[in-house]
């Protein structure tokens, strides 16, 4: 039995790989699967293509991954034309390191006529020079989670969610178990090796295996447009930087990414002020963006980690590499049996999955090769055309649906996008509640209900301007006239 | 130059289309100009005085809480007494006598909330008490059920919830305005009054519904409801797109065009005192007033930086975050020209449940900062001229 620490990516592809090499395994995670990190990224599957020259390791092992997961995870990815697009003398200084860089790490890159590109996408910067082709595509993140979390419970693995590992447990040195926290209740899981997999949590973890390392977090904000005004991925080709990517993601389109470096795993409060920044940096690649209508910003906190201290604070922080380090902490002075995965991107969590299960194998002894490269991950079952009355208009969520998933609120917006859409829950939240009360009674229901409501306002309140400062103006009249949501007391 | 009224009143949410029908109830002439609906069809029909005291607590006396404010006990009874007058003449029955107190309504999550003056249709307590809901097919803003549980859980008074089955013709995707349309037609109004009668026992418990029953034929079909049932029959009223607003909108608007007022489809770029300039280039002359809104109606632009801009006036009135986003707004209804609205004064109109106040107080301010251009209350017809009407 291998416990593994954390419900993200990385954590359910550790799973996922050690249940194909035979081995039982249990995922626990602090919250939702795909709660942290995960579950807020702008939704690239890399080709590799961003980091040929400043990270040549990272963007090898993007276009490895990335031919690998159109195949196993082939639902969860939307192949959709990307473009690398030089705007100005940036991109063409760097052009020429960039078109060696793609030579060297294998990336297929062809120039594209820049009249294609324009009429392709008409908001596009009409000073453009040049444009490339590259094989990034769309990862639908929550997707590719449900399939790798199936699979594992298919394949007779447990994930634990809203659970914590508050001790390891060693004999002689070597992890015998961990105890594990869930809702109140502990318990004892006895285990042969303890794999912590926690993203930018992963330094918090680290001490109770005997060990220390230094964490290099930083946040990136990204704002979600209403529709998906550009059907391409767009990235403004020169060195990685801010606001330099656009991503189509179902109907929205989302533009990313800020990287400010960040004191704690947990998200930083948005603000407005950076919503702007990120919003005149996307106007190099699109000139009009700021009159496009956000819907909201988000922002994930990314695991990095220097191996080398000293090189850390001097470099700017794109440069540090987005390479996946494993470190075993039996060979560092820690507890034997304890592994940590850190680092990495979305993109690479599979590589980084076997790697960590290789370091596993040798320490339990029991070499079997990872089947993860080659092991489609199955759809549990395929579900028919939705019908039933329409809770959630603007996703097309029906209350069929809701039943079927048979989870909270939060569990209907990460699988069906309920309350995702451009209203942002103003319509439908109030009828989300009433579904829940049947479930889990008025007072619970109401809870999930207000805490729902707070999360989308934080992530609308930095980008309410334009239509989407007078949606949330609907939604606040709304709640506090139509629905009384807070009911007599609590105003 | 383009249409030449007395007033032109820019925009037709309810201040706008009170502003207008005070114009010509004395004998001026409007024109209403907007770039789109009013708001009126976001909201249930109910017109709120002041619902909460400012410690978040339900009001049950307004008069009391307004004090001397805004003209105090007289100057309010006058401004209700006047809104009630046009229901009257709009079909929109409410008793002839204003009320005294706020009287509490049932929101679609099942909570009680006050409010002041509301149509005859809209389901309407002065205290806690027995009734029956009534679950429309599909309709997932009216959860009977889950309605009854929270009106239990918070008043200690139970109630009852039935369903009614699906009517010939019935789709999955029907909303409130689907069930109101299906309610004006005979066939609607007869399948209900049929289903109705065999669902619900044979008590004089009144019976709470979605604000359903029809757009135009609601007094109608309520009417032979009550008749047929013999008991009080009343809508709670639902979210936007809200049938209760709709009907009032569709006969308000009806009621100004006979008596005159022009509506004119066009987006406002800027004012003078004595004319308004249209995106297309047309002017308009008159004086203008500034119904645009706030946020929420479209007259105030939030910019990505968080300035609140008017963009007719060119002014700046706030910035997110600091102020409130239900609560930010021009701070004077004398302006260069006036503006009227609920969101005018600062106030806080979503939380206090005030906007209905506030759009008669600053209607009024407006009227009289025209009217005193003229220097008289009485107005003959004829005798209005554009030129006497301009602000001072």
């Amino acid at each position: 039995m291998v416990v593994v620490i954390g419900g993200g990516a990385s954590g359910l592809g550790v799973a996922w790989d050690l249940l194909l090499r035979g081995i039982p395994t249990t995922v626990v995670e602090q919250g939702d699967v795909g709660g942290g990190t995960s579950g807020r990224f702008h939704g690239l599957l890399h080709s590799g293509a961003r980091y040929v020259v400043v990270d040549p390791v990272s963007a090898r092992h993007c276009i490895a991954e990335n031919a690998i997961l159109r195949v196993i995870a082939a639902a969860a990815i939307k192949a959709v034309p990307s473009y690398f697009v030089s705007v100005d003398d940036d991109g063409d200084r760097y052009l020429s390191p960039w078109l060696d860089g793609m030579n060297a790490a294998g990336i297929g890159v062809r120039e594209v006529p820049l009249g294609q590109v324009i009429s392709a996408i008409p908001d596009l910067n009409r000073q453009a020079r040049r444009a490339f082709s590259v094989p990034d595509a769309v990862l639908e993140g929550f997707t590719l989670l449900r399939l790798l979390r199936d699979n594992i419970t298919q394949r007779g693995g447990t994930v634990l969610t809203h659970s914590q590992v508050t001790q390891v447990h060693q004999v002689g040195g070597v992890v015998s178990g961990v105890t594990v926290s869930s809702r109140g209740a502990e318990r004892l899981i006895v285990c042969d090796a303890v794999v912590n997999a926690a993203g930018p949590g992963a330094g918090q973890i680290v001490p109770m295996f005997g060990d220390q390392i230094e964490m290099q977090l930083s946040a990136g904000m990204m704002l979600v447009f209403a529709n998906r005004r550009v059907g391409h991925i767009v990235n403004r080709l020169g060195p990685p930087g801010d606001g330099d990517i656009l991503v189509p993601h179902g109907r929205t389109a989302i533009l990313g990414t800020t990287d400010i470096p960040h004191g704690s795993p947990q998200p930083p409060v948005l603000q407005r002020q950076e919503a702007v920044y990120l919003l005149e940096q996307g106007e190099r690649l699109f000139p009009g963006i700021a009159s496009w209508r956000a819907l909201r910003a988000f922002s994930g906190v990314r695991p990095l980690f220097s191996t080398d201290s000293n090189e850390g604070a001097s470099v700017r922080r794109r440069i540090v590499t987005r390479d996946f380090t494993v470190l075993d902490h039996g060979m560092r002075g820690g507890v034997k049996g304890a592994f940590t995965i850190i680092g990495g991107k979305w993109t690479t969590y599979r590589l980084m999955a076997e790697r960590t299960v290789d370091a596993v194998c040798r320490h339990l002894d029991s070499w079997v090769p990872s089947r993860t490269a080659v092991t489609p991950l199955t759809e549990a079952s395929s579900q028919g055309d939705p019908v039933g009355a329409i809770v959630c208009e603007c996703e097309g969520v029906t209350l069929d649906t809701l039943h079927a998933l048979n989870g909270d609120m939060d569990t209907w917006r990460t699988r069906a996008w309920f309350a995702m859409g451009p209203c942002q829950g103003a319509i439908c939240l109030h009828r989300g509640a009433a579904i829940r009360q049947s479930i889990v009674g008025v007072q619970a229901a109401m809870q999930e209900f207000l805490a729902l409501r707070r999360e989308r306002w934080r992530g609308v309140e930095p980008v309410a301007w334009g239509d989407n400062a007078r949606e949330w103006a609907l939604t606040e009249a709304l709640r506090h006239q139509t629905l009384a949501e807070e009911g007599m007391n609590g105003r | 130059m383009g249409a030449n009224t007395d007033v032109i009143v820019v925009g037709r949410g309810p201040a706008g289309l009170l502003m207008a029908t005070l114009v010509v109830q004395h004998s001026g002439t409007v024109t209403i100009v907007a770039d789109g609906q009013g708001t009126l069809p976001l909201w249930g029909g109910q017109w709120d005085f002041r619902n909460y005291a400012d410690d978040g607590r339900p009001l049950v006396d307004p008069y009391q809480w307004w004090g001397d404010l805004l003209g105090g006990e007289l100057a309010w009874r006058t401004r209700w007494s006047r809104v009630a007058t046009l229901w009257h003449e709009l079909g929109v029955l409410e008793s002839p006598d204003i009320p005294n107190r706020n009287r509490w309504i049932l929101s679609p999550l099942g909570h009680l909330r006050p409010t002041y003056l509301a149509p005859r249709w809209q389901w309407c307590q002065d205290q806690p008490g027995q009734f029956i809901l009534i679950g429309f097919p599909g309709l997932a803003d009216f959860s009977v059920q889950a309605m009854a549980r929270v009106y239990e859980a918070t008043s200690g008074v139970g109630v009852q919830a039935v369903h009614l089955p699906t009517p010939p013709g019935w789709r999955p995707h029907w909303t409130a305005i689907n069930w109101a349309w299906y309610l004006d037609s005979r066939a609607g109004q007869e399948w209900l009054i049929g289903e109705v009668d065999r669902i619900i026992d044979a008590s004089p418990t009144p019976l709470a519904f979605p604000q359903v029953l029809g757009v135009d034929g609601v007094e109608a079909l309520r009417e032979r409801l009550m008749q047929h049932l013999g008991r009080v029959v009343g809508e709670v009223a639902l979210p936007p797109p809200s049938v209760g607003g709709l009907r009032i909108t569709r006969r308000w608007e009806r009621w100004l065009k006979h008596r005159g007022v022009q509506f004119v489809t066009g987006h406002v770029t800027g004012v003078t005192r004595d004319s308004a300039k249209l995106a297309n280039g047309r002017q308009l002359s008159g004086s203008p007033v500034l119904a645009s809104g706030g946020i929420l109606g479209g007259g105030l632009y939030a910019e990505p930086a968080g300035n609140i801009r008017d963009p007719i006036l060119g002014t700046i009135v706030g910035s997110l975050p600091q102020d409130r986003i239900g609560s930010v707004g021009h701070r004077q209804v004398r302006s260069t020209v006036p503006v009227i609205g609920r969101m005018v004064g600062g106030w806080d109109p979503d939380r206090h449940g005030d906007g209905g106040a506030l759009t008669l107080w600053t209607v009024d301010e407006a009227f009289d900062a025209i009217w005193t251009g003229l220097g008289t209350t009485e107005a003959a017809p004829g005798v209005v001229r554009s030129q006497s009407l301009r602000v001072k």
